[in-house]
């Protein structure tokens, strides 16, 4: 099957100096792939390039086989969704409602009304991310873990064919954690979205990736599944030496903990 | 929800109900008819008094009234009014459009430099002289309304060689600019000694002696404004939202925040060739509309507009009224309600700008 | 009778409290100018500088003018004063301070409050500055009788303000003979972008009243009030008069007319508008009886003729 999304020798970054240098991954319909790395790694960059954000400095991003900057703003955004990790808010801020509608303006455009399906779409994907019961809330009343899943609720309402989450698991607490990953498998499941997830906590990463992208020193380190890249050999070079990977007992998949250096 | 109700009992909201969360349908017609009243009031107050039976008998230019007052209600009292609240409401929306671009409280129609263009205009038509007017309006509405403009393009240009187009520069060059202006505008008064209470009244703003070839000229203007900026109201609450959320939401921000200072200049350029520099109305109309009616804007920009509007009517009754017949600048009334109402904002919200 | 009596006093001047006056002709000087302060001169002045038209005129008309060395670029009369040396306009933020000591005076005629800073100054580096103040006819002559004493022609100034006195008198005298209800209603218009008029403490306005007219704004108390067109409107004045300053709209009757609601003002509709010179009319100064004379006439012009003026 053809990848919904992939690099081709892809360099991005800000300003000079690029970020990272000549990444290649592809992303299938169906599928979850992790980025994860070290802080600085360039996960965020490569989102925001991933999401035509960013201008490639070298290489080139392909949707379903054309390159994204040769299609419309709008167009990239009716497939491909964003939920970033933080939105510096102003004083005034929507209502949570108003928020996750924003995400149907790729689809119906910036000037004209909702249809019942618009709504529709927006009652749902409140729903999926349990925030229906703070519809009116303004987002500056909301906590943080509220309003990852507000964000997340807004790029569900884009009913895209891509979602990219910047490190949707963070402020959250376990009970939704353990929410979300089982929602990106749904995602990738049922709704046939291509999934590119970017995860700081290891922890999270087999339980809901099928593929696994190690980003460090400005490259792509390896990219396998879970049991091929969550691995002491492969990760200590990028992380150090104070990590130790196990197998979870039930369901084999590999679990990386820390390992405090030894005293005394 | 425990921990929901301490935020929001933190933030100083009352209860758990949002503001937001008001239906606009009652408020809008509310609104409405207070603007009507408002209107009525500014015909019936100002240096001659008339009752509400008067006021009927001069609208409908029955000959049995007194013709005094049918003119004073019908050349002058008239289209003040309508053009106060045309003023009103294009200050509000233009003021409501850039604090959404900029994302700041404090951001009126003047921020980039509308208000010092105008100025130096109208300096400048008076220091050198200028007779040519337009549309029977004298030479000093189309100097200040091309100042305004002159001035924001600079601006813009200003900020897209300077850094980027990001907002920030776009402030930066604005303030720049306006300080480089102001000093100008001091610097040709001082040289050609002219009068100063001229300029000084035109800066304060009035509507003295407006009638209805000023409205005639301002409407379509304030109409185009109106119009465009109420099809932006989705897009700028994408860009409240922040520029990277807007991007990816597929919105042609740069093009977007034109189009919007673009409108928004049209409106404050027209208000300010009309009327003068009139402050406040621009940056407190939005807030109290915010407060009533939360922060999206296709609710907010026409509440907005209804408020200016209705403010502005009772400034200009407040500016004919108080010392009659002596009249006062209104802009100096508008300021007077503005600063108190900031001390208010500032005690009701906790320092948190509505 | 009231009126009349204030009439009068206005004409021969209370004593003007602000003025002590050494008896003889003789050197040196002291009066208390019209901001207080005391002003002393040795001897007398042979190079005076003039701060104001108003000043200029007085000086030239006490034929000091041969002793006048530095003017403002606003001292258009007498035409001799026009070649004297400029030391700026008229406001204190554009008279040249290093000019006027350059031109090393022994006596500086400045204006009221608002050229005290600069008058101030001059005062602290040792020269003598009488600030003058004329708020009305009775100062006028105060003021002249001042500038006498202080250049030495107190003869000149009596026999000027005793002249102007009977003038006055006569154009005071023709206005008592109209009856109240044939007193015209006046608008006096200073600008029109603000609408400015005159007040009753006005020069301007109190022209008017001494000449029989009856200001419409007379109630304000303010000098140059900026007046809502809806009050003008409303009190219908019968004439309309201005000054034909070069600046700020002509006063024509098409150009009133065009005015939104000003066609039914009775000024308007019989077209009894009339624009007199600016100078007699606004500086407080010799001329300010002509510029009497001419409001009078402007108003009533049958009585001047009547009187075979």
């Amino acid at each position: 099957m053809s990848p919904v999304l992939e690099t081709e020798a892809l360099s991005c970054g800000y300003g000079e100096c690029p970020v990272l240098v000549d990444v290649g991954l592809q992303v299938r319909a169906g599928e979850v792939l992790a980025l994860i790395g070290p802080n600085g790694s360039g996960k965020t960059t490569l989102l925001h390039t991933l999401d035509r954000l960013l201008r490639p400095m070298q290489g080139e991003v392909r949707l379903e086989g054309r390159s994204i900057w040769g299609l419309a703003p709008r167009e990239v955004a009716r497939m491909i969704a964003l939920a970033p990790q933080r939105e510096t808010q102003t004083a005034w801020p929507l209502t949570v409602e108003e928020a996750v509608a924003l995400g149907r303006a790729p689809h119906r455009g910036w000037l004209l009304p909702f249809t019942q399906a618009d709504h529709g779409a927006v009652s749902l994907a409140m729903a999926r991310m349990g925030v229906e019961s703070l519809a009116r809330r303004t987002l500056s009343t909301l906590s943080g873990g509220e309003v990852r899943r507000v964000l997340l609720a807004r790029a569900l309402a884009q009913s895209p064919r891509v979602m990219l989450l910047d490190e949707p698991a963070t402020y959250l607490d376990l009970h939704y954690q353990a929410e979300l990953l089982g929602l990106v498998r749904s995602l990738a499941r049922i709704d046939g979205m291509a999934v590119v997830l970017t995860v700081h906590d290891l922890a999270l990463v087999a339980p809901c990736a099928d593929r696994v992208a190690l980003l460090a020193g400005g490259r792509l380190c390896a990219v396998g599944t879970p049991a091929e890249v969550l691995r002491a050999e492969v990760l200590i070079p990028v992380y150090g030496p104070h990590l130790e990977v196990l197998i979870h007992p039930g369901t084999g998949a590999p679990l990386v903990l820390p390992r405090p250096p030894m005293t005394g | 929800m425990n921990r929901s109700r301490e935020f929001s009992a933190a933030a100083g909201t009352s209860g758990t109900e949002p503001a937001s969360g008001r239906r606009l349908g009652g408020w809008s017609v509310l609104l409405g008819v207070t603007l009507l009243l408002s209107m009525a009031a500014s015909l019936c107050l100002g240096a001659v008094t008339l009752s509400f039976e008067e006021l009927w008998t001069a609208l409908r230019r029955d000959p049995a009234g007194e013709a005094v007052q049918q003119v004073i209600l019908w050349d002058l009292r008239l289209p003040r009014t309508l053009l106060a609240a045309a003023v009103g409401a294009g200050l509000a929306i233009a003021g409501t459009a850039f604090q959404a671009i900029f994302r700041n409280a404090l951001a009126d129609p003047y921020v980039i430099g509308a208000s010092s263009g105008a100025a130096l205009g109208t300096t400048l038509a008076l220091t050198l002289g200028w007779s040519t007017g337009f549309a029977g309006l004298g030479p000093l509405p189309p100097a200040a309304f091309l100042g305004a403009l002159a001035a924001v393009s600079v601006a813009l240009l200003l900020a897209e060689t300077g850094g980027g187009s990001s907002v920030t520069s776009l402030l930066l060059a604005g303030t720049a600019l306006g300080a480089m202006l102001s000093a100008a505008v001091s610097f040709l008064l001082l040289w050609r000694d002219q009068p100063w209470f001229q300029v000084f009244n035109w800066l304060l703003g009035s509507f003295s002696g407006r009638g209805w070839s000023h409205v005639a000229v301002a409407w379509p203007y304030f109409a185009v404004s109106f119009v465009v900026l109420w099809f932006t109201a989705r897009p700028l609450d994408a860009l409240t939202s922040g520029e990277e959320t807007a991007r990816s939401l597929g919105l042609r921000v740069r093009a977007v925040r034109l189009l919007v200072i673009g409108a928004a200049t049209l409106a404050a350029g027209v208000a300010v060739a009309m009327s003068g520099i009139i402050g406040f109305v621009g940056l407190i109309a939005p807030h109290i509309a915010r407060l009533l009616f939360g922060a999206g804007h296709r609710r907010l920009l026409p509440a907005s507009a209804l408020l200016g509007a209705i403010l502005l009517v009772w400034a200009d009754i407040g500016a004919r009224s108080v010392l009659a017949p002596v009249e006062v600048p209104v802009g100096i009334v508008t300021a007077g309600i503005g600063g108190p109402f900031f001390l208010f904002l500032l005690k009701r919200r906790g320092g948190r700008l509505a | 009778m009231l009126r009349r009596l204030a009439v009068l006093a206005i004409v021969w001047g209370l004593p003007a409290s602000t003025a002590t006056v050494r008896a003889a002709e003789s050197w040196p000087q002291v009066v208390t100018d019209g901001l207080g302060r005391s002003v002393r001169i040795e001897r007398k002045p042979l190079r005076v500088v003039s701060m104001t038209p108003a000043n200029t005129e007085i000086l030239f008309a006490l034929g000091a003018g041969d002793r006048v060395v530095g003017v403002t670029s606003w001292c258009t009369y007498p035409e001799e004063a026009k070649s004297r040396p400029k030391i700026g306009g008229f406001a204190a933020t554009t008279i040249h301070l290093e000019a006027v000591v350059a031109l090393r005076p022994d006596l500086v005629i400045a204006g009221d409050e608002a050229q005290s800073l600069v008058a101030g100054t001059l005062a602290q580096l040792g020269i003598p500055v009488l600030s003058v103040k004329v708020r009305d006819f009775a100062g006028l002559y105060a003021v002249i009788g001042q500038v006498g004493q202080l250049v030495g022609e107190r003869e000149a100034a009596e026999t000027l303000v005793g002249s102007l006195r009977r003038r006055v008198e006569v154009v005071v005298a023709r206005s008592r003979l109209i009856p109240p209800e044939k007193r015209l209603r006046v608008y006096w218009e200073v600008f029109d972008a603000p609408v400015m008029s005159a007040g009753r403490t006005s020069m301007v306005g109190q022209l008017i009243e001494l000449a029989g007219g009856i200001n419409v704004f007379a109630d304000v108390r303010e000098e140059y009030p900026q007046v809502n067109t809806e009050a003008v409107v409303a009190r219908n004045p019968e004439v309309i008069l201005g000054a034909d300053m070069t600046q700020g709209g002509a006063l024509t009757v098409e150009i009133l007319r065009a005015r939104p609601g000003w066609s039914t003002i009775a000024a308007v509709r019989e077209g009894r508008i009339h624009t007199l010179p600016a100078d007699p009319t606004s500086r407080p100064g010799p001329r300010l009886v002509d510029g009497l004379e001419k409001v009078a006439a402007a108003l009533y012009p049958q009585t001047a003729e009547g009187a075979g003026r």
